[in-house]
């Protein structure tokens, strides 16, 4: 069960933000202001324990892992990674929206859109490849990046943790390798079906 | 996007290299400026960065063993508090002996004499030659006058950076001050100035602290420990010839040998040197002599070097003169010693950043 019962807390949350800007300034207006904000450190880990990489993760583990994570803030609009330049790592979105773009015919092109607790860009932390698409903040946002040199770190220093995260690091890229397959399976029946019609 | 012209590129690339020699040209001359007002605190950052690099593994290996990175730290210097006492009671007396001794033979020894007797030995097998040559037999004191004010100038100017940087108080307080701070607080320190990088530049700057520091590190470890092991080899030779000041020559090669190409051929001087006063006979002596050397030189080049030292540290003769020139001309005898490790550094740097920008389309 969660604790964000007010639209307020979804506002700070960054999930689904309020329809208008009518209704945030309502919300604040009414926010119980005595029970205090919610720090920095909280509102991440929210966005990280709904990432499957850092669920479940033991208290301890945490106090290490936040030594790792870097804060960013990024305007709307910001170009947050270019398609094709050096993958360093992954990015879990905090607060905010990021829209994941490629370019097709000099045009650029929406491939998907993200938000509050998604994450991108994980295949960087196992080896230096380019980045297959770039990565631009649609509204304000707020994203907390784990890098493959931190990672690498964390393996040397607690080897335990490091090999947990690498363990699920695997089992994500299992899942988008098989719904890649799943992907490509269903396009070559839509193909050969065409082909036979 | 638009692609230019071949013509139009190739002018842009020549641009770009007048500029960047320019820029090298302001930073050179900019670091003339103003080295002799930071001159002292250079030196100890540099004594300090250096013992973090070479110290960091350690802390690192000791916190992974579970013990915590404050008292790592405290047992590390506690061992190197001991080890300076150790080394103040035993080796600096035998050094100070040695030293001592060593320069007591070098003032009885008859340069004017030297010098005559061989001239007399040319002109009985050559006649004419000496007069040909312009060679006069009471030169040799007006060229030990002029050898002894250009190296006592140059050693005045060495011992005055010593003098002043590594006095006692920088030594034994701001060097091991920051060398706590570097080894308690270094990663934090460089979070809190990564995130202050604009989110247009993060990235990038993110993998080049990481490669620099990855690159330097080893550098860093792998210049000292083959130094150390070329410096225990020619001492170790050199005891086994039977050579007086074994332990003084076998620090002079190792210190050396950090200059790369010509270090260990500086090395054949102070080592021929003692030779000639110390050992009988002469000729046996400089052959062993040779023999250790090249020895060590062969061990350094074949087994070591490829061992430890990365080739992309790795410097072109041409630069290695004229950074020990330069190094010299700054800072002295340390200036030429730390040149080359320096340019190495600078060079590491300068190229990862050219590449880094280059892949990351800032330019």
């Amino acid at each position: 069960m969660t604790d964000k019962n007010t639209v307020l807390d979804d506002v700070v949350n960054g999930e689904e933000a309020p329809p208008s800007s009518s209704s945030k300034r309502l919300a604040i207006e009414w926010a119980p202001f005595h029970r205090g904000k919610v720090g920095e450190e909280t509102l991440v880990k929210r966005a990280l324990r709904s990432t499957p990489l850092f669920e479940n993760l033991r208290s301890r583990d945490w106090k290490l892992m936040s030594d790792l994570f870097h804060v960013r803030d990024y305007s709307a609009g910001e170009v947050i990674f270019e398609k094709g330049t050096p993958g360093l790592g992954m990015y879990v979105i905090v607060d905010g929206r990021v829209k994941i773009v490629t370019e097709e015919k000099g045009k650029d092109v929406v491939l998907t859109t993200l938000n509050h607790g998604d994450f991108f860009g994980e295949m960087s932390l196992i080896d230096e490849i380019e980045r297959s698409a770039g990565a631009v903040a649609e509204t304000q946002t707020r994203l907390v990046g784990l890098f493959r040199p931190q990672l690498q770190q964390l393996m040397t220093h607690r080897p335990r943790l490091g090999i947990t995260l690498f363990e699920r690091l695997a089992k994500i890229v299992v899942q988008r390798l098989r719904y890649s397959n799943q992907l490509l399976l269903q396009q070559m029946q839509e193909y050969k079906s065409q082909e036979q019609a | 996007m638009s692609s230019a012209t071949p013509a139009i590129k190739e002018r842009s690339t020549v641009y770009r290299k007048i500029v960047l020699g320019l820029l090298w040209l302001g930073v050179f001359y900019g670091f003339f400026r103003i080295f002799p007002y930071i001159r002292d605190l250079v030196v100890v950052v540099i004594i300090a960065v250096v013992l973090n690099y070479i110290f960091r593994p350690i802390v690192g290996m000791m916190e992974r063993r579970g013990v915590n990175r404050i008292y790592a730290i405290a047992i590390i210097f506690a061992i190197l508090i001991l080890l300076l006492v150790l080394l103040l009671n035993g080796l600096v007396p035998t050094l100070i002996d040695e030293i001592g001794s060593l320069s007591s033979n070098i003032e009885s020894l008859d340069i004017q004499g030297i010098y005559v007797s061989s001239i007399d030995w040319l002109e009985a097998r050559v006649p004419g030659l000496v007069r040909l040559l312009g060679i006069e037999p009471d030169q040799a004191s007006d060229l030990m006058d002029r050898i002894g004010t250009a190296t006592s100038g140059f050693l005045k100017q060495s011992l005055s950076i010593l003098a002043s940087a590594a006095n006692v108080l920088s030594l034994s307080i701001v060097v091991p001050f920051l060398l706590f701070f570097l080894l308690k607080d270094g990663d934090k320190m460089m979070r809190a100035i990564i995130r202050r990088v604009p989110n247009r530049f993060f990235e990038m700057t993110m993998s080049l602290v990481n490669r620099v520091d990855t690159a330097l590190g080893n550098y860093i470890r792998s210049v000292l420990l083959e130094s150390s092991i070329v410096g225990l080899l020619v001492w170790g030779g050199l005891e086994v010839m039977g050579l007086r000041f074994a332990l003084i020559l076998g620090i002079i090669n190792g210190l050396l040998n950090m200059i790369p190409f010509f270090g260990p051929l500086i090395a054949y001087i102070p080592t021929a040197v003692v030779v000639l006063i110390t050992f009988q006979p002469i000729g046996w002596g400089l052959f062993w002599m040779v023999i250790v050397l090249v020895s060590a030189q062969a061990i350094d080049n074949v087994l070591l070097k490829p061992l430890l030292i990365s080739r992309s540290t790795s410097v072109h003769p041409a630069t290695v003169l004229l950074a020990v020139l330069i190094g010299g001309r700054v800072a002295g005898a340390i200036g030429m010693f730390v040149a080359v490790p320096v340019f190495s550094i600078i060079q590491v740097i300068v190229l990862d950043l050219y590449d880094h920008l280059k892949s990351y389309r800032i330019i």
